[in-house]
């Protein structure tokens, strides 16, 4: 029995089914994945919907790293179930009370839908494809094109309709989606550390500067590895979301902080110790994470810092806030449950390194993306209008 | 050439399309006919079984705080009783002790799964609160056997994403093993601490009230052990019964009622600081 | 409207009627009877056998025992309590007849802070030290006469 689980060291009085954490780090990964998907879409809206031309270099690559991304969302809670063999209970009798019971249907039809905004923007490329190739290859971008090879004026015109359909569509449901979970965790008054009714809200600003983040990191490795320039507009554009989104961010966190510290119910003196204890070094490093990007930021935007000195700026802010928002789902999903629900105890999680639940896992959920969108950029070429326009 | 690629390309996918509307169809019709086979079944005798009807039937629990003598038996009844884990992090009831020192305005608490009692104990499949606070001057002191309180309004039912956890017409929390996905959703949110994860079957485990008992005329089986009455079950629906007595006599009280889960386990001589 | 518009409004349809025929298809027998669980959980729930039979069940073999212990002050404490349940027995065989008494009874009886009162309690090293609780004491009638009170 004593290796199927770990019983986590504590002080004070916890419940006797406390010292088993019953979410690890997948769950950590689960909310930071999502948060991706969320804030790299909304960056390809800018383009899409509201027709933000300074976006237009990193909207069609946004829009696969949402996909790459989206696709591995259900990953981290599948290893994380007792049965994953019945995850499609909840497709089949979603209880209509449950929030998790939305994830389901909201997370298929969110993928359908990246995968339908992903197909109409490249499908030029895919009946160019279609002609241009034979055997599987052919197939392929063949069934992608739905057999046809119809790129008329008329039928672009269609196309463009549904893209800006799909991603008006898309928006709230990214954000429907990301919200969602937040309300999972906010929604529950068990729990002190997270039964805040900002939670979504707070899960979702940080989302956005996440994917931001994310596309800022991979544009700026993209430049290098594939040798053109960088928009230079778009990076002020990118340097001008992140700040606004940050800002939004640090006000609401500090919002619901002030809240719980100021409101001081029963067992303040044990959320103080928790801040000071087992969650100071991530509560430290979500600080630190957004306080520097936020004057870098600042001063880079007041200085109307350009070229060479916007890049290094922003890509040093991009990676601090990656960083800062993995501290943040850490230290809601595992501060949560450190946090004991007697409120005269405090728990210390230690994540397994190996097994179904260990950081090995949830190291490879997160990292697998990545070579998907390696390969998606390999099938659907995002960078031909954005280089040529460098 | 291209022109009858296309053709054929076109023409699959059309037979495939109707492979799917016939499966639709199929399934749609073949649902229709369950659903109407288990208006049927549902329709004759009681449930849910032959001799107990669940709608005659309302079951509520007390616990006397002032009686309980911290042996433990009702930890060891239950996880025999019910097959539990014989480790001290798998339990469906438990028992916590309170204990106020001269000079500390807060009690000292540990339960039977703290590491000194198991060390008493011999083993973790054993029970017993050790005497550590033998030689120590104490103020006040008790004993609180805990277990889910089948709340009129259960967060656990709630945020079950499945409907693997349910409450019966009877008033019992019980969970569908067949069925639950192991999210663990419903551990989370029990205020309570009620809900461990079955390691070996990998889905959540809980105390049922021993509803194959109680739907038997037998009592649950906490208290068929317990030999001092600490822990008092019965029938809300019969004005006779122990429980409706034990209200009836004293001033009951519930846990953390401001969740406004609305147990139906009553407590009596517990302290401000059991939570 | 151009041929793939089409031919992707009608594989939407066929997604949609597959996600409908699969729930009607899926949904497992007796769902929803009663609620949002499946209705023959309780059913299998309550088929479990008991384990813990109760004292009427010894007193069927047992009348004698039964008629002392009854009528003695362990009267509360039910026979399983201490010889653990006595689910298929006699069947499969006898149950245990506790060997450590001083384990045993300690159980209930040690002097400890948080026990009430009104619970006859005994710091063990004075009372009796390691002898064996049986050597005084019956255990299905505990009071020794030699005490003054009666057994009830």
């Amino acid at each position: 029995m004593q290796e199927l689980y770990h019983v986590a060291p504590y002080t004070g009085y916890v419940y006797p089914n406390e010292t088993v954490f019953p979410w690890g780090v997948l769950i950590v990964i689960y909310p930071y994945i999502t948060g991706l998907v969320a804030g790299s879409f909304t960056v390809s809206t800018f383009y899409h919907v509201f027709g933000m031309k300074r976006f237009e270099p990193v909207a069609r690559f946004a829009l696969l790293t949402a996909l790459s991304f989206m696709i591995f969302v259900p990953t981290p809670l599948l290893f994380h179930l007792g049965h994953p063999e019945r995850a499609l209970n909840a497709l089949w009798t979603p209880h209509l009370t449950s929030a998790m019971a939305a994830f389901g249907y909201t997370a298929g039809f969110y993928i359908l839908l990246l995968m339908l905004e992903t197909g109409f923007i490249f499908r030029q490329h895919i009946v160019a494809r279609a002609q241009a190739t034979t055997g599987v290859v052919r197939g392929f971008y063949r069934i992608l094109a739905f057999g046809s090879d119809d790129v008329s004026e008329n039928a672009l015109a269609y196309d463009r309709k549904w893209i800006r359909a799909l991603a008006l569509i898309g928006m709230p449901g990214a954000h429907i989606l990301h919200g969602y979970a937040g309300f999972v965790f906010g929604s529950l008054k068990a729990r002190e550390w997270w039964a805040s009714d900002l939670m979504p809200a707070i899960f979702l600003s940080s989302a956005v500067i996440s994917g931001i983040a994310l596309l800022v990191l991979l544009y700026v490795a993209v430049a290098k590895v594939r040798k053109f320039a960088l928009d230079n507009e778009c990076m002020r554009g990118l340097a001008y979301t992140l700040f606004g989104f940050l800002i939004f961010t640090l006000v609401l966190e500090l919002l619901e902080f002030v809240n719980l510290i100021y409101k001081g119910r029963e067992g303040i003196e044990t959320v103080m110790a928790l801040i000071a204890g087992p969650l100071a070094l991530g509560l430290n490093i979500q600080l630190v994470g957004s306080v520097i990007p936020l004057v870098v930021l600042t001063v880079m935007i007041w200085r109307k810092t350009q070229g060479t000195p916007l890049v290094v700026g922003l890509t040093v802010s991009a990676a601090l806030i990656m960083i800062a928002v993995l501290a943040m789902r850490w230290n809601v999903v595992i501060g949560g449950q450190e946090l004991s629900k007697t409120m005269k105890g405090l728990l210390t999680y230690h994540a397994p390194i190996w097994g179904r639940e260990g950081i090995v896992v949830a190291a490879s959920v997160f990292i697998a993306p990545f070579f998907v969108l390696w390969a998606l950029t390999r099938l659907f070429p995002p960078w031909d209008a954005g280089s040529q326009r460098a | 050439m291209k022109n009858k690629t296309h053709k054929t390309a076109s023409g699959r996918r059309v037979f495939l399309g109707k492979l799917g509307k016939v499966a639709v169809y199929a399934g749609a019709l073949l649902g229709a006919a369950r659903g109407l086979a288990k208006g049927e079944s549902s329709a004759a005798g009681s449930f849910p079984t032959a001799d107990y009807d669940w709608t005659k039937h309302r079951w509520g629990y007390g616990v006397d705080a002032t009686r309980c003598i911290g042996c433990l038996r009702c930890v060891e009844a239950c996880k025999i009783e019910n097959g539990v884990s014989n480790d001290a992090h798998h339990f469906r009831t438990w028992v916590e002790r309170y204990v106020y020192l001269k000079g500390e305005d807060k009690p000292r608490i540990d339960s039977h799964s703290d590491p000194q009692n198991i060390a008493a104990a011999g083993s973790q499949g054993e029970y017993r609160f050790d005497n550590r606070y033998k030689d120590a001057e104490v103020e006040k002191a008790f004993f609180v056997p805990k277990l889910c309180n089948h709340c009129e309004h259960p967060s656990c039912v709630q945020v079950c994403p499945v409907g693997a956890t349910f409450k019966t017409k009877d008033g019992a929390v019980l969970i569908d093993h067949t069925y639950c996905i192991g999210c663990q959703y419903c551990v989370q949110a029990c205020p309570y601490g009620a809900r461990t994860f079955n390691y070996e079957q990998q889905v959540t485990d809980k105390c049922t009230w021993c509803y194959h008992r109680i739907t038997k005329g037998l009592q649950p089986a906490c208290v068929e052990v317990c030999p001092v009455n600490a822990r008092i079950f019965g029938d809300l629906m019969d004005p006779g019964s122990a429980i409706r007595k034990f209200i009836r006599e004293n001033r009951v009280q519930v846990l953390k009622p401001e969740t406004g889960n609305a147990p139906t386990c009553f407590y009596i001589g517990i302290d401000k600081e059991v939570s | 409207m151009p041929k793939h518009i089409v031919r992707l409004i009608m594989s939407l349809g066929i997604v949609i009627l597959l996600v409908i025929g699969s729930k009607a298809l899926f949904t497992a027998d007796s769902f929803g009877v009663y609620g949002h669980y499946r209705a023959n959980a309780v059913p299998e729930i309550a088929s479990d056998t008991p384990k813990y039979k109760g004292p009427d069940y010894c007193q069927l073999c047992h009348s004698e025992r039964h008629a002392t212990w009854s009528a003695h002050r362990h009267g509360k404490v039910k026979c399983e309590v201490c010889h653990g349940p006595a689910g298929e027995h006699p069947a499969t065989g006898k149950l245990p007849i506790p060997s450590d008494t001083v384990k045993l009874c300690s159980t209930c009886h040690e002097a400890m802070p948080a026990r009430p009162a009104a619970q006859p309690q005994i710091v063990v090293s004075q009372h009796s030290g390691t002898q064996a609780c049986i050597a005084c004491h019956n255990p299905h009638a505990p009071r020794i006469a030699s005490s003054g009170g009666s057994d009830r």
